[in-house]
């Protein structure tokens, strides 16, 4: 089991995406990174970011933030601690998380859209890590 | 936690009557080229007239309608000032309706940023209504649009609950005058919606209540009017039943068959409903197994017992095209060559897989899926992959 959020689970994460084809096929044209924005809540009570390089199918680099400033990103993806939890549980669809306002998107929109199959099978890869939440 | 969303709703025959009592001070209309040739805005005019109203027509509509086509509208909006925007057609002139509004309500933004995803702060400046003449698109209960790019390009698949009209005046002598071709291939979108809603990850019992009523009235009445367009009864109840399926899809969205549908016509300039009609059967064979309770809410609805298989369904949906004269099978089209279908392929594939609809799908198909069903859809075979 692999502890949520830290730095082990985004290693599993990379690994496990770069083993998914589905994601492959599903963003093989998807260049942009990404910021995984977790807010306190519950039993998180800092601010968690993950950083994403995707690019082609494949995620170049993946690692935990010192800091959420730490750097910026194409995209920030955020939502509270328990919100994420649900999503990994795929509780929450991850569009349907936008449009209820659980979860927040900053990035150009209408790229995203085109790419809701990949964003899809990225939440998806979530899900195939033995996870222990904290 | 999710959303039923709707416009208010007027119905009946003769209910544009209730434009007259809107309180309006100017009025645009947007419309097809078609819909001016025959009078039918000045329908609206009448109504308008009688609350006071001055009214401004943009009639220069087309099917499958280009981005450029709304940002005109638009700047004829901007020009006129109302404070009241109606569209009035089908799915093209109502489409255009929508992003007309919002780039006149936010001149500051482009097309491109109607997404689903952010609050536009539409309405300060006028108000919505949506007048359908077909049956149809049910773009006049949605909160999508649907746009293409340029000559040739792709769809668009444009949304934000914003969109959604204040009202929608669902008056059954509007489509009195549709000729069959077009009641059969408006008919099958409105098909096509309430199935794939049924089938949709959005799925929600709001949605099924619509859509199961929905697909009732469709196989009941399209053949009659397709056959017999003076039949007001069936007429009528094709015509409330492309609302329905437009309130089902609207709040669970569609799947494959319209990503493969909208990519099809794109590419090939087909018309819509006769686009995404094609893919239905197809699309239900793919999507059944995965969705298998929630096609057999359609159980009892057909009228001939329990749905047991996705062929059986699709048959169901092949024989109502049979009546209808709807094409089974891209190359029956008759417009497609295969060489140009097979050079086309790569593009096909590319704009359905961006296509927002295989998301909800329940069963998202891969590239490599996608180009098998466009496979079988050109042959006819039925999907058993």
């Amino acid at each position: 089991m692999v502890k949520y959020p830290s730095e082990e689970w985004i290693t599993a994460f990379m690994t496990e995406l770069n083993k998914n084809a589905d994601y492959e096929d599903a963003a093989k044209t998807w260049e942009g990174d990404f910021i995984f924005l977790i807010k306190p809540e519950g039993a998180v009570t800092q601010p968690v970011a993950f950083y994403l390089d995707l690019f082609h199918g494949k995620c170049r680099e993946a690692r935990m933030l010192a800091s959420p400033t730490e750097r910026t990103a194409d995209f920030t993806y955020e939502g509270t601690y328990e919100n994420w939890k649900k999503l990994i549980r795929k509780e929450i669809d991850p569009i349907k998380g936008l449009m209820s306002g659980k979860f927040k998107l900053h990035g150009n929109m209408m790229k995203v859209m085109r790419y809701t199959r990949a964003a899809k099978e990225l939440v998806n890869n979530a899900t195939l890590i033995p996870t222990e939440f904290a | 936690m999710w959303f039923f969303t709707s416009p208010r709703l007027v119905f009946g025959p003769g209910a544009v009557e209730f434009l007259s009592s809107i309180p309006t001070k100017r009025a645009l209309i947007i419309c097809d080229r078609d819909l001016a040739k025959r009078g039918v805005p000045e329908r609206l005019v009448e109504q308008l007239a009688k609350g006071g109203g001055e009214v401004k027509i943009f009639a220069d509509v087309e099917p499958e309608p280009l981005v450029d086509t709304a940002q005109r509208a638009a700047k004829m909006a901007t020009e006129f000032g109302p404070d009241c925007i109606i569209g009035l057609g089908g799915g093209s002139a109502m489409d255009v309706a929508k992003a007309a509004y919002t780039l006149y309500e936010r001149p500051d933004l482009t097309v491109y940023d109607i997404t689903p995803l952010v609050d536009l702060g539409l309405g300060k400046k006028a108000k919505l209504i949506q007048v359908p003449t077909t049956s149809g698109t049910g773009s006049e209960t949605t909160w999508a649009t649907i746009l293409t790019e340029g000559p040739g390009g792709r769809k668009l698949e444009l949304a934000n609950r914003e969109l959604v009209a204040e009202w929608a005046i669902i008056d059954s002598l509007l489509p009195t005058t549709m000729p069959p071709r077009l009641t059969a291939d408006t008919g099958a979108d409105a098909l096509c919606h309430a199935v794939e809603a049924i089938s949709s990850d959005w799925s929600n019992p709001f949605s099924d209540a619509y859509a199961k009523e929905a697909v009732a009235s469709i196989f009941r009445s399209l053949p009659k009017v397709v056959k017999d367009g003076g039949n007001a009864e069936a007429r009528e109840e094709v015509h409330y039943a492309a609302s329905m399926g437009g309130l089902a899809f609207g709040n669970a969205q569609v799947g494959v068959g319209h990503a493969l549908g909208h990519s099809l016509g794109s590419v090939f300039k087909i018309p819509h409903g006769r686009s995404v009609g094609i893919f239905l059967p197809y699309a239900i064979e793919f999507n059944f197994d995965a969705a298998q309770e929630k096609f057999r809410r359609l159980s009892g609805v057909l009228g001939e017992g329990p749905v047991r298989s996705g062929r059986e369904l699709s048959a169901h949906v092949r024989r109502l095209w049979d009546a209808i004269g709807m094409s089974p099978s891209i190359s029956s089209l008759g417009t497609i060559g295969q060489t140009d279908f097979e050079k086309a392929m790569p593009e096909l594939v590319s704009r359905a897989d961006q296509s927002t609809c295989v998301s909800m799908n329940p069963r998202v198909p891969s590239t490599a899926e996608l180009e098998r069903l466009f496979r079988a859809a050109w042959s006819g075979a039925t999907v058993d992959f």
